[in-house]
């Protein structure tokens, strides 16, 4: 499974590349927000004609206020329910392969976020990557706030 | 067999499903078969039964092959029709669409399959030993014969074309082979064939006779009973013109006999001839082969030709004749022209053709309508830019020319949609089965009036709208009409009537679906409402008869004391109203006890793309789609007047008040200005009710392409939908009604 990770929440986190398909500059994009939903909704992007959702996980995730560098980026990735949705995280580093055997299975206690939402771990020298669940993320539940 | 073929099957057979429904219940209700409704159930059994084989529905084939040998006995008369025939005809339609449905999902019972068809069988054989009981008057059937007649069945004007055409490239692929292999003439002989079959369909005798003598012709090519030349296939392509005349006369009921009788009797000469010339070169020989076989059959064609061949000594005049046509086939082509170009008002199988339709899958439709939205949004793209531009030169004879291409992409818009909209006629076919079966259930008779079968709407409207117009429909027949009985009672005619009429006016497409029941309780309602807790006793004192009717759409409402399968839980009329509104549209109701009910549903042209108006609202800027503006206005102090804890506006307008609904605050968005005065009011109308929307600002119009929020996100609380924006940015369209609905809730609680 080839992985692109990235900094993110004060860590090191991955998604599946096969499930992203565009990686947008944040600050060469136009959202056009909408304050009526969720805070960690930021708004809509015109993605080659398509009008695509961009979310902000370190407002839904942590308290502190996010900052936006230059070299913020938004992943775009497609759902199991095929919506595209961009997520904006803090800096891409490296795109790579992984063993799926070679994953550890999420322990059930805090890990800065419900461990449903992480596919599993990774060891990678001194860091630990946790490979996000973004089916489970970004779903029709998450999205809409039921499942709170 | 591929699933893809399955399907495409699916949708012929649903298509073909709909039409045996319709045909049937013409036939329940004028009690007797017509020869057009025969011929055309037959052939339609008989495709269902050809094409399902062909792509593997065996089960679903055999069933039906039964319903066709039955119609086939119909249509040559050995069955005896009577109103237990048709009942049966229709409940054995009904099965065979299940049975369909089953086989198609793969969820068939074969055990159940196995007694159907038995039953089947059993009905079939029952039915068969019925005794004429209703003699036929023969006038009345010969009047009926001549009336079907009058009626050209329209469904095999396309097939005919296209076998005409068929066998003219045919011929005409055949002029420059020097072999003619078998499966050149087994299929030309096919084409003919059915040609033939087609044209008696369509009750061109004449000109079926026509063809027969070619057929036969191309019979004995086909058995190797004489040998086809290219001479044959020329003179065949140059009488094809001529038989193309026939026809076209035919249809016009102004074929001129004398000249017919002569042309088929020059055509069967010139066949003769053919015939005996061959026979005469070959046959002989092959005679001679099969001189120890003792063939009758040749030997009677022999004989045959000797007769014919000495008619042609006599005649020759005809054959000269023929070769010249072949030398001077364009010629003969322009004088055929030339001949039918004065008659030209007239119809011809052709123009008949012109007028029916081809298959287009709908994602085809989309993929265009995409485009050119596209196409939309690059426009304005140009405009902002020539905006830009005009900043810092002269750019008036580019605006000129964007206003040119502004103008074509309109054009082509509407060229676009206008294909994908159909005639209300397709969703009104629905409706009379749905009328017969319930009318049955309850035993209430009904009779269904539509009008406007020709307005058309948007395909995906009225995908939409099925399912509101069924509910409905369900509900006038459950609860709106009374028994034949009590109508009798009432002084009414036993049969109710149910009208559905669709107009199209000033932008909007109205349906209307009225009865002349017993109208809505609106006090019952009133009451269940009330207790239900939709309203409160002070809300109802101040609603009108029609406000209370619209009750009938809040959640979980019933009025039927008794919950019966058709109607009557309460859930769907709701259902009714939010699918409505999801198609920009609503729905009203006008009822008067024991007059009856009238549900008016209003719709937009259509769903794709809109004109708005942009609005700001505190920092952002909202599309407010166009057709939902009453009035627009800046309001002065002494219009506002405030209710109560001052927090509730109500706009005074002329005679009316009007509440009003600051968006800053649906939208949490901070207002530009604080005081009303200096912002924008716009008056809409939903249902019944007028409010005021307050906006900061009015900003230019624009013609927005109308892109789904739900297809990458979800629905949004006050947005219809997105639009992309001339600078490529995205757009957020207001949906008034929700907002409305929302607003109101909230003030209730």
């Amino acid at each position: 499974m080839e992985l692109i990770i990235f900094k993110f929440l004060n860590a090191i986190y991955a998604i599946e590349l096969a499930k992203t398909k565009v990686i947008l500059v944040y600050k060469n994009t136009m959202i056009t927000p909408v304050a009526i939903e969720k805070p960690w909704i930021l708004g809509f992007t015109n993605l080659r004609g398509e009008v695509t959702p961009i979310v902000d996980l370190r407002i839904k995730f942590s308290k502190n206020k996010p900052e936006y560098y230059e070299d913020t980026v938004i992943i775009v990735v497609k759902t199991e329910e095929n919506k595209l949705i961009g997520i904006v995280i803090d800096k891409i580093k490296e795109t790579k392969f992984v063993d799926i055997d070679d994953l550890s299975i999420t322990p059930d206690m805090s890990l800065g976020m419900d461990s449903k939402y992480i596919q599993g771990l990774k060891k990678d020298g001194e860091d630990m990557i946790s490979i996000l669940d973004i089916d489970s993320i970004l779903s029709i539940e998450e999205l809409t706030g039921s499942s709170e | 067999m591929s699933d893809s073929l399955k399907d495409f099957f699916a949708e012929e057979a649903v298509e073909i499903f709909e039409s045996v429904e319709l045909k049937l219940i013409e036939v329940e209700e004028k009690g007797e078969f017509s020869d057009d409704s025969i011929n055309s159930l037959f052939r339609d059994m008989h495709t269902l039964k050809g094409s399902s084989n062909a792509v593997g529905f065996k089960y679903f084939s055999e069933y039906v092959h039964h319903l066709e040998t039955f119609m086939e006995d119909i249509r040559s008369s050995k069955q005896i029709i009577n109103n237990q025939v048709i009942e049966f005809i229709i409940d054995a339609s009904d099965k065979m669409q299940v049975i369909f449905n089953d086989e198609y999902k793969d969820v068939l019972d074969i055990k159940q399959f196995e007694k159907d068809l038995q039953d089947l069988e059993k009905s079939i054989d029952v039915l068969k030993d019925i005794k004429d009981t209703e003699i036929i008057n023969d006038e009345q059937e010969v009047a009926q014969n001549v009336d079907n007649k009058e009626k050209m069945n329209n469904a095999f004007v396309g097939e005919f074309v296209d076998l005409m055409s068929s066998i003219n490239e045919s011929l005409e692929i055949g002029n420059k082979l020097d072999e003619y292999d078998d499966d050149f003439l087994r299929e030309l002989f096919r084409y003919v064939h059915t040609l033939k079959g087609t044209s008696l369909f369509m009750n061109l005798n004449n000109f079926s006779n026509y063809l027969h003598s070619i057929e036969t012709l191309l019979d004995m090519t086909r058995e190797k009973e004489i040998i086809y030349t290219k001479d044959i296939n020329k003179y065949l392509l140059s009488i094809m013109v001529e038989s193309q005349e026939i026809a076209d006369s035919e249809i016009n009921h102004d074929l001129d006999m004398d000249e017919y009788n002569l042309k088929l009797k020059d055509l069967e000469d010139n066949i003769a001839k053919i015939i005996a010339e061959t026979k005469l070169n070959k046959g002989y020989e092959l005679f001679h082969d099969k001189s120890d076989i003792d063939d009758e059959k040749d030997f009677v064609l022999f004989e045959d030709n000797i007769s014919e061949t000495k008619k042609i000594e006599l005649t020759t005049r005809p054959v000269k004749k023929v070769k010249k046509e072949v030398e001077k086939e364009t010629k003969v082509a322009e004088v055929v022209k030339e001949h039918t170009i004065p008659t030209a008002p007239k119809q011809t199988i052709k123009t008949m053709a012109a007028s029916s339709s081809i298959r287009v899958g709908l994602d085809k439709i989309d993929f265009l309508m995409n485009r050119v939205g596209d196409l939309v949004i690059t426009k304005s793209m140009l405009f902002e830019y020539s905006k830009d531009l005009a900043k810092h030169i002269n750019n008036r004879g580019l605006v000129e020319r964007l206003e040119i291409i502004d103008r074509e992409i309109r054009e082509l818009q509407e060229a676009v949609m206008s294909v994908r909209m159909i005639p209300m006629d397709s969703v009104y076919q629905k409706f009379p089965k749905v009328i017969r079966d319930l009318g049955k259930k309850l035993g209430k008779q009904v009779n269904l009036i539509y009008e406007g079968e020709n307005v058309e709407i948007d395909k995906l409207m009225m995908e939409g709208l099925m399912d509101p117009l069924t509910h409905i429909i369900r509900n006038s027949m459950d609860h709106g009409f009374e028994t034949a009985k009590q109508r009798l009672k009432k002084g009414k005619d036993a049969s109710g009537t149910l009208k559905i009429s669709t107009i199209q006016e000033s932008g909007h497409i109205i349906i209307s679906i009225i009865d002349d029941g017993a109208g809505i309780d609106v006090n019952k309602v009133c009451q269940k409402a009330i207790e239900s807790g939709a309203i409160t006793e002070v809300d109802s004192l101040i609603m009108d008869d029609n406000e209370k009717a619209m009750l009938i759409f809040a959640a979980g409402l019933s009025t039927a004391d008794k919950v019966s399968d058709i109607s009557g839980r309460g859930v769907g009329m709701d259902v009714v109203q939010n699918n409505i509104h999801s198609l920009g549209g609503y729905i009203k109701i006008q009822t008067r006890r024991n007059k009856g009910t009238t549900f008016k549903i209003v719709l937009p042209l259509t769903l794709a793309i809109l004109d708005g108006l942009n609005v700001e609202i505190g920092s952002q800027v909202f599309i407010m789609p166009l057709n939902m503006i009453l009035e627009s206005l800046q309001p002065t102090k002494d219009m506002i007047k405030r209710i109560g804890d001052e927090e509730k506006e109500i706009l005074m307008l002329r005679d009316e008040f009007i509440p009003i609904i600051r968006l800053h605050e649906f939208f949490s968005l901070e207002a530009k200005y604080e005081k009303i005065e200096d912002a924008m009011l716009i008056v809409t109308q939903i249902d019944m009710n007028k409010v005021a929307l307050l906006v900061d600002n009015f900003l230019e119009k624009e013609q927005i392409v109308v892109k789904s929020l739900d297809k990458n996100y979800k629905k949004i609380d006050g947005i219809s939908a997105a639009t992309i924006r001339g600078n490529g940015s995205i757009g957020l369209i207001l949906d008034i009604m929700n907002i409305v609905d929302i607003r109101m809730e909230q003030s209730w609680n």
